[in-house]
């Protein structure tokens, strides 16, 4: 029933709206995590009824939101790598990020240089606060791999802050 | 764990923690437009993919015939509603010159963008409606605008107002005359225009539309009761409007003749510009006349069925038997355990009946798949839980409804540690998978043996879980990559039961992620939701079906239609038709996860979750019965 639609949406929005929209950040970056928060809640809507679990839902979306995002990061090319993740903020929020938050102008640009599958195991690890198990379940790879992942992008990480300090 | 990766530890979780902790509820109204375009147009702010709506305009402009320029009725001073309103009378309250033509009411053209609110540009080429002006306001003529966006680029579920000053207005708008449709007397061609100019072109005439029905619709500002053409709250077909003091409220399971006028004298005065807009521009019924449904509609009638001695659940395993629907399973849970039952019922529709089944040799379990061999319902694989985990299940049963006793059927010889399985029954053989396609089997049920199969002449290391059909002779299966579910392009193949060998299908075109359930109808391969494809396996073509009912069919195949979500997709003649309203759950809500089934007769929907709260699993149950009995 389309007004079920309607429901099954709000629901998805009350839940899960927030997380998605954060994980997009974190791997995306603010301006583009809007286009991908859409795309992710439209498709979830679509595949509710696909979808075997329920109770696993969150973990569901998480898994769209990294190939949304990986997805959109083959697409954009080298565009999305140059958004700031408080790029989509209007100055008035972004200076309050820089101020009050623990928004990290360095720790960000050194973010953007790196692939966005390697983001993408940072921000589930770092910014959805998955374990390393929930990370590799996530991502639907061996624990193994997903530490490899992990410590590939770390070490590139440090590499990149290391060549920006005097 | 050394110290620098201590700190870059810290610094990564800080610097996350800094991004914003909700979306913008600009982001999920646009998602609510898309979704509330249902699939058929995909509609988006600002996303621009909504080719589809301009189809909507011309199809409108079809049903209306030629629209001719029709002065709209606020813009000209002769036409104004109040003489309060008159830009005369505005610009000598103000002593301000107007722009040429640019005065209250009007509906003008953007020339130059600009912004009334932060971000969010008026591009050039879109409309906006000056509610007022030019006027004083903070000390310098000004317009108040009104802007929804435009149909082309897709309108926001609300619109924004603000002030510009009149010299960015002089330069920025350019006033146009409202292409309004003649004799405004459908839905349709109301619908079809920006919500101003539906309340320009109308003001208060009073004007019949019908058929039409009611349906909610919570989207921003404007009043969530519908008048709906076709049954669905499309935001871009379904039309805002209230009822008269003196008119019952509109039932959303009748069809109405409705009378009503846009610009209604009872809204607020000047106080409150953009209170006394949107209620100008919202649809007041004035009378409503019962009328029939329109042929849009599947002609049918539900009915609810006898109560169940099964506890509600979701996830339960189901099939037809020919007399009885057999449910087995599921997930019975209360809102803070799950609770995966191992019981199971068989519902009777003649005798509107049920009966409990004979305890089964299984574990309670959720998910499990279902079928009919033809003399016994198959229960096999699924999910069982112990404690806090949950792990596939390998094993299976099969019950003889005239016996009335179970067999178990022995575990799959799949990969010993899935993390999902897939299966499906292929004749005579319960096929399944696990990991995707790397693992397969089939049980012959005539000799009660498992064989292995040939996994499928993939290299990228497995696909995601299949959507398998089996043809009669083949079984297709469609899938992805496993490293790119939701991203990559389906693949399609077909296994052979008798050589064990898979030939490869035509590429289906489509992303995996776009793909439903799969459905076989005698002839062809049908997928729904965003892919909307049928694959015939004699030419081995796949063609585009049109008019798909979007994410709403495919769960369900009765010979002739997919149903599922109140709609039914005839893939022969590429029409969705609506299904009347279910008859509503006790204490609301819908079926979701819940048994559906086709009888040959009736489509039987039983419990499921109702969608609200995330435990009430009524165990009620409805049956819709199309009045012309599908033609297989």
């Amino acid at each position: 029933m389309a007004n079920d639609g309607n429901q099954a949406f709000e629901r998805l929005v009350d839940r899960h709206a927030g997380d998605i929209h954060g994980l997009a950040a974190a791997i995306v970056g603010i301006d583009h995590a809007g286009d991908v928060t859409q795309d992710v809640l439209f498709l979830a809507w679509r595949k509710l009824p696909s979808l075997r679990d329920p109770d696993r839902t969150a973990a569901w979306l998480r898994r769209i939101v990294v190939n949304r995002c990986v997805d959109h990061g083959r697409r954009a090319g080298r565009e999305v790598r140059t958004i700031p993740i408080l790029d989509g903020l209007d100055p008035r929020q972004r200076r309050a990020s820089l101020e009050t938050t623990g928004y990290d102008p360095e720790l960000d640009r050194a973010l953007r240089s790196l692939p966005v599958e390697q983001r993408a195991v940072l921000a589930l690890h770092y910014a959805a606060d998955l374990t390393i198990a929930d990370v590799a379940a996530t991502l639907d790879v061996p624990v193994g791999t997903a530490k490899s992942r992990l410590n590939a992008a770390l070490t590139r990480l440090r590499s990149e802050l290391g060549e920006r300090r005097p | 764990m050394t110290d620098r990766e201590d700190d870059l530890d810290r610094r990564l979780r800080r610097h996350y923690a800094a991004l914003p902790g909700s979306a913008p509820s600009a982001v999920v109204d646009d998602a609510r437009v898309r979704i509330a375009a249902g699939g058929r147009r995909r509609s988006v702010w600002p996303i621009r993919l909504v080719a589809a709506v301009a189809s909507l305009v011309v199809g409108a402009i079809a049903m209306v015939g030629a629209l001719p320029d029709v002065a709209p009725r606020p813009p000209s001073p002769s036409s104004v509603a109040s003489p309060a309103e008159t830009p005369s009378a505005v610009a000598s309250a103000s002593s301000i010159a107007p722009a040429t033509g640019l005065v209250t009411g009007v509906v003008a053209q953007v020339v130059q963008p600009f912004s009334i609110v932060p971000d969010r540009d008026v591009e050039a080429g879109q409309r906006v409606y000056v509610v007022e002006g030019p006027t004083e306001h903070e000390g310098s003529p000004s317009y108040l605008i009104q802007h929804w966006g435009d149909l082309e680029q897709g309108l926001r579920p609300d619109s924004d107002f603000g002030w510009i000053d009149a010299d960015k207005a002089s330069s920025s708008l350019r006033p146009v005359t409202v292409r309004c449709p003649a004799g405004v007397s459908n839905l349709a061609a109301i619908a079809a225009l920006q919500p101003f100019e539906r309340f320009v072109c109308v003001g208060r005439e009073e004007i019949v539309l019908g058929p039409v029905t009611t349906r909610e619709h919570h989207v921003g500002t404007s009043s969530p009761l519908r008048l709906s053409g076709d049954g669905s709250v499309d935001f871009l077909t379904a039309v805002p409007y209230v009822v008269a003091s003196a008119v019952s409220p509109l039932d959303r399971d009748s069809w109405y003749e409705v009378t009503g006028h846009y610009d209604d004298p009872g809204c607020p005065g000047e106080a409150d510009l953009v209170a006394r807009a949107r209620c100008r521009q919202q649809f007041v019924v004035t009378a409503a006349a019962p009328r029939k449904a329109p042929p849009m509609f599947l002609d049918g009638t539900w009915r609810r069925i006898a109560e169940s001695p099964l506890s509600g659940r979701t996830g339960s395993a189901s099939a037809w038997s020919g007399s009885e629907v057999l449910i087995w399973g599921g997930d019975a849970f209360d809102g803070a355990t799950s609770q995966y039952e191992p019981d199971g019922a068989a519902y009777d529709p003649a005798a509107d009946r049920w009966r409990r089944l004979p305890a089964a040799p299984l574990s309670g379990r959720v998910a499990a798949f279902g079928a009919w061999t033809g003399s016994r319902l198959l229960v096999w694989g699924g999910y069982e839980r112990k404690g806090d985990v949950e792990t596939p299940t390998l094993d299976g049963a099969l019950f003889d409804p005239v016996s009335g006793r179970w067999e178990p059927i022995p575990a799959a010889p799949l990969d010993p540690s899935p993390a999902s399985t897939s299966a499906t029954w292929a004749g005579s053989e319960l096929v399944v998978f696990s990991a995707g396609l790397k693992s397969g089997a089939a049980f012959d049920v005539a000799t009660r043996r498992w064989r292995t199969i040939e996994p499928p002449p993939l290299d990228a290391g497995g696909t995601n879980v299949p959507g398998l059909v089996w043809t009669g002779t083949e079984l297709f299966v469609l899938a992805a990559p496993v490293d790119d579910v939701d991203t990559s392009m389906a693949w399609a193949a077909a296994w052979n039961p008798a050589t064990d060998r898979w030939r490869p299908l035509p590429e289906p075109g489509f992303r995996s992620m776009q793909s439903g359930p799969l459905v076989w109808t005698g002839e062809e391969m049908v997928v729904l939701y965003d892919a909307n494809r049928a694959f015939d396996p004699v030419s081995e073509v796949w063609r585009t079906l049109d008019n798909a009912c979007g994410a709403a069919a495919g769960r369900v195949w009765t010979g002739r239609y997919t149903i599922e979500y109140g709609t039914a997709y005839e893939p022969a003649t590429e029409t969705c038709r609506n299904l009347p309203l279910e008859p509503e759950r006790p204490g609301g809500g819908y079926r979701e996860f819940g048994v559906d089934v086709w009888t040959g007769t009736e489509f039987i929907r039983w419990s499921g979750g109702n969608g609200l709260d995330g435990a009430s699993r009524a165990n009620d149950g409805v049956a819709f019965k199309p009045a012309a009995e599908p033609q297989p």
